[in-house]
């Protein structure tokens, strides 16, 4: 009680103080927060937008020796047909497969061309059909799946009228990063080939779907995304005909799966599973330990800076404090002479810092967090301008909570020699100087 | 609950003296005296004579340097630390010049805070605070801080604070130093009334010849010595 | 007095401020676990779509076109009589008749299961003046394996070629595709007037444009 009514009676000093905390407390928070926001974000452009823990599986035996590598290295061809994407959906710590189909196609050049695309681009690709890879892939669960979108959205799943492209499409059509949304709702006139080789004749089963979104994908080589059904379609018309393989349409029911582990800790383990069984992977776990370790060390920087604000404010909390111990000395003396004992009087006082360090503390979590707001704002403004995806925060409750507590901690350590110094002073001072 | 009229107090051979940046000053040399339980006792002398560092140590806020001071069978000497702190709360009740109020709290939660210290609860720190400020007068003003308080007032609730923890001893410093006519002579009332009401000894210093002519025993401080002034 | 009045908002402020922090960590455990919710099971439904199959000869191609792809008759009509979710499959082949459309074109048409087929057959046949009714009789089998899909079937007739009569050509189509119960589009009048010859229909750009709009009229049942 007279802890909380001293803070308020040297309003003023006590407001000064919290500002202090809540300023260092504000640091550190929106560092942490922009740093944990900034490790999801380069790590998903580590991993090409998908799941950190993703997993190529190529219809491919392993290549001894491939798995200490991050980049496919695929023995002799290997079918990956239902009863292998089940076996691998069972391994320990494989939270989802999703299966990936390819096909070879060929695209018709839209009329009129895209709107922005550079004369030089839009002439050349009139007269040609453009050769292209259909990528298809299961969208009903689009959170496991390694695409992030640019600009727009993903197809819906099941839908043979929507497909998504890259930006490798737009920039067929001269359009950069920046211009590739210029690209959605157009019409993509797709045609899977197949060969009648009596006939000397390629004859294409032709589909039109609408851009629906630009995405970055690492699912398999190609520039058109699509719902797995528009791939597995494409692929049927092309396999029937003559010297599929020459297509490069190999008899594997699915081309690829995309398998996520339960965390990146369980990856080299559910690879080496997957090798055990007979397949060959890939993963991006080598570079994405490596970034890790940078952004770790990011981390440590920033949280030193926050800590060196926070160590400042802490100083601030003793000198107020000692302020205070100095002005109360009659008070002190005087709650001693009606029965306070020393550790009464240094309770006090520490909870008096306590409350100015939470106070601080808390505000300084809300500012911080009000900061790192602001600039995700400005910093997604910039990416969306450059047809980026946008960072997200959330709402880092550990880290606010954290942030407060710290701050309460570091006011006590930081209020305890005032406490002590005012918990010795001489109870006659109750009585005056003289 | 006390003996009727408090505790008697003796003091033998008690000296004192001050470390000060120009060498030690003697304050009080060889002080004796003799309080009769339930005695009001009124020390007067000049600024500087060393009455309030005698009120200090009866009261336990400083320990006796050399010589014994007994308040009710106990040797002040042999306290220290923790233990002067419990003489102080239970046995012995303060009255300050400036009433030494907490400006922050109002006048119940300044009487309360005595109790505070005293572990008592809740409930009942609130009861016996009531009680007190019924009993100086000053039902109707629990609720104010003391800024908005009279100086009798002030004092007033100084004194029901001082009575919290019912104390068998009431040191009063200059308790009228500050008030004006009328309310020295009802601050003056209610201490005389003390031995009687409350059981306690009062012990206070003044330099007022009228307070201290409404004193039982008067004693004066001169030339570091205790000199009983004859009635 | 007033003093201390103003100091104490501070305070206040400052414990408003705490207690909304309060009340946001406890949203946010709410929000946590909407969240997952919405993370449940995605329904997958395939949408429906029927394909469009064009029987037909080198024109059919696209041969003598700049841009095949973007101005061959069974193109224009794929993307202006159906809707986006049409397949289409072009069966036609360089220098087809009916006779070996029945071997090269109708096999893969039946085998697509089409909802609509567009075929476009007999100039090879007035060119090379083939004898009328072995044409008539091919023809007529084209049609019927084409009907017995399911399939609504869709013929035109020869247009204008100068100097070479189609009448009689045109006259078997008329029979065969009432007998095989196909829509007859009416394409014997298209032409181009050349300065002193006869008039002739040229496949150019202008050509195929005015194929496909007698072609989508007829598949959407309106007048040429």
């Amino acid at each position: 009680m007279l802890a909380g009514r001293s803070v308020r009676r040297r309003a003023g000093r006590a407001l000064l103080t919290v500002l202090a905390v809540a300023l260092a407390a504000t640091l550190l928070t929106s560092l942490l927060i922009a740093s944990g926001a900034a490790r999801s974000r380069v790590l998903d452009q580590v991993s090409a937008g998908g799941p950190l823990a993703g997993i190529e599986v190529a219809a491919a035996k392993p290549d001894p020796g491939a798995l200490d590598s991050d980049k496919p290295r695929p023995g002799p061809p290997r079918p990956i047909d239902d009863a292998a994407l089940h076996r691998i959906e069972r391994l320990p710590n494989v939270k989802s497969v999703v299966p990936v189909v390819v096909n070879p196609v060929v695209i018709v050049p839209p009329v009129p061309a895209v709107r922005g695309a550079t004369a030089r681009s839009a002439q050349a690709n009139q007269s040609a059909l453009i050769r292209e890879t259909l990528v298809g892939a299961d969208f009903s669960h689009p959170g496991d799946l390694p695409v992030s979108v640019l600009v727009g959205r993903l197809p819906h799943a099941g839908s043979l009228t929507e497909v998504a492209v890259t930006l490798g499409y737009a920039q067929r059509f001269g359009l950069d990063r920046r211009h590739a949304g210029a690209v959605v709702g157009t019409e993509l006139v797709i045609g899977a080939p197949r060969l009648y080789s009596a006939l000397g004749q390629v004859r294409g089963r032709w589909t039109r779907a609408e851009i629906v979104g630009v995405v970055t994908q690492q699912a398999a080589a190609g520039d058109v995304i699509a719902p797995i059904e528009q791939a597995q379609l494409a692929r049927q018309w092309t396999r029937q005909g003559d010297l599929a393989t020459e297509f490069g349409v190999d008899p594997s029911p699915y081309s690829a799966l995309f398998v996520i582990a339960n965390g990146l800790g369980h990856v080299g383990a559910v690879r080496q599973e997957i090798n055990n069984i007979g397949f060959s992977t890939s993963a991006p776990e080598t570079l994405i330990e490596s970034v890790q370790r940078y952004l770790h060390v990011v981390e440590i920087v920033l949280t030193g800076i926050g800590l060196i604000g926070l160590l400042i404010a802490a100083l601030g909390i003793t000198n107020a404090m000692l302020a205070a111990v100095r002005e109360r000395r009659r008070e002190i003396g005087v709650l001693k002479a009606i029965g306070a004992r020393d550790r009464d009087v240094r309770r006090m006082f520490l909870i008096e810092a306590g409350t100015l360090g939470f106070l601080g503390g808390a505000l300084g979590s809300v500012f911080g967090y009000l900061l790192a707001r602001a600039l995700a704002n400005v910093v997604n403004r910039y990416l969306a301008r450059e047809h980026l995806a946008a960072v997200s925060l959330g709402l880092p409750v550990a880290v606010l909570a954290g942030a407060i507590a710290g701050a309460t901690l570091l006011a006590l350590v930081a209020g305890t020699l005032p406490a002590q110094r005012a918990a010795r002073l001489p109870a006659r001072q109750a009585m005056g100087d003289r | 609950m006390h003996a009727p009229g408090g505790v008697d107090i003796a003091v033998r051979g008690l000296s004192h003296t001050y470390a000060t940046p120009d060498g030690p000053v003697p304050v009080l040399e060889q002080v004796e005296a003799e309080i009769a339980a339930g005695a009001i006792v009124a020390v007067t002398g000049s600024s500087g004579a060393g009455k309030t560092t005698l009120l200090s140590v009866l009261g336990g806020l400083e320990r006796p340097q050399r010589g014994s001071v007994v308040v009710g069978g106990l040797d002040l000497a042999t306290l220290r630390g923790d233990g002067l702190a419990e003489y102080r709360r239970s046995t012995v009740g303060f009255v300050f010049q400036d009433f030494g109020l907490l400006g922050s709290l109002s006048a119940q939660e300044n009487v309360e805070l005595a109790l505070t210290f005293a572990g008592i609860g809740m409930r009942a720190r609130a009861r016996r605070a009531t009680a007190l400020l019924d009993a100086v007068g000053l039902a109707h003003r629990r609720s104010h801080r003391p800024a908005a308080l009279s100086g009798g007032e002030s004092q007033r609730v100084a004194i029901a604070r001082a009575l919290a923890n019912e104390p068998s001893l009431v040191l009063a410093d200059e308790p009228t130093g500050n008030l004006d006519e009328s309310a020295t002579e009802a601050v003056l009332g209610m201490l005389t009334a003390l031995p009687g009401d409350y059981g306690c000894t009062v012990v206070l210093v003044t330099h007022n010849a009228r307070v201290a002519a409404r004193a039982d025993h008067r004693f004066a401080l001169r030339d570091r010595a205790l000199l009983p002034v004859p009635a | 007095m007033t003093g201390r009045r103003a100091f104490r908002v501070p305070f206040r402020v400052a414990a408003y401020v705490a207690g909304c922090l309060v009340a946001v960590t406890q949203l946010s455990g709410c929000g946590g676990s909407g969240h997952g919710a919405l993370g449940g099971q995605a329904h997958v439904t395939v949408q429906p779509s029927q394909t469009f199959v064009v029987v037909g000869s080198a024109a059919t191609v696209g041969d003598g076109l700049d841009q095949p792809m973007q101005q061959v008759w069974a193109r224009l009509v794929w993307r202006e009589a159906f809707p986006r979710s049409t397949i289409f499959v072009n069966a036609a082949v360089r220098d087809a008749t009916a006779a070996s459309a029945l071997q090269d074109q109708v096999p893969l048409a039946a085998e697509l299961h089409p909802a609509t087929v567009a075929v476009w057959l007999g100039s090879q046949e007035a060119f090379d003046r083939v004898p009328v009714d072995g044409f008539a009789t091919d023809l007529r089998a084209v049609l019927e394996r084409l009907r017995a899909t399911g399939a609504r079937v869709f013929v035109g007739d020869v247009p204008q070629l100068g100097a070479v009569r189609a009448d009689a050509y045109n006259a078997a189509i008329a029979r065969v595709a009432a007998d095989a119960g196909a829509t007859l589009v009416p394409l014997h009048d298209l032409s181009v007037r050349r300065g002193d010859g006869d008039p002739v229909f040229v496949p150019n750009p202008a050509g195929h444009r005015a194929i496909a709009d007698a072609f989508v009229a007829a598949i959407k049942g309106r007048a040429p």
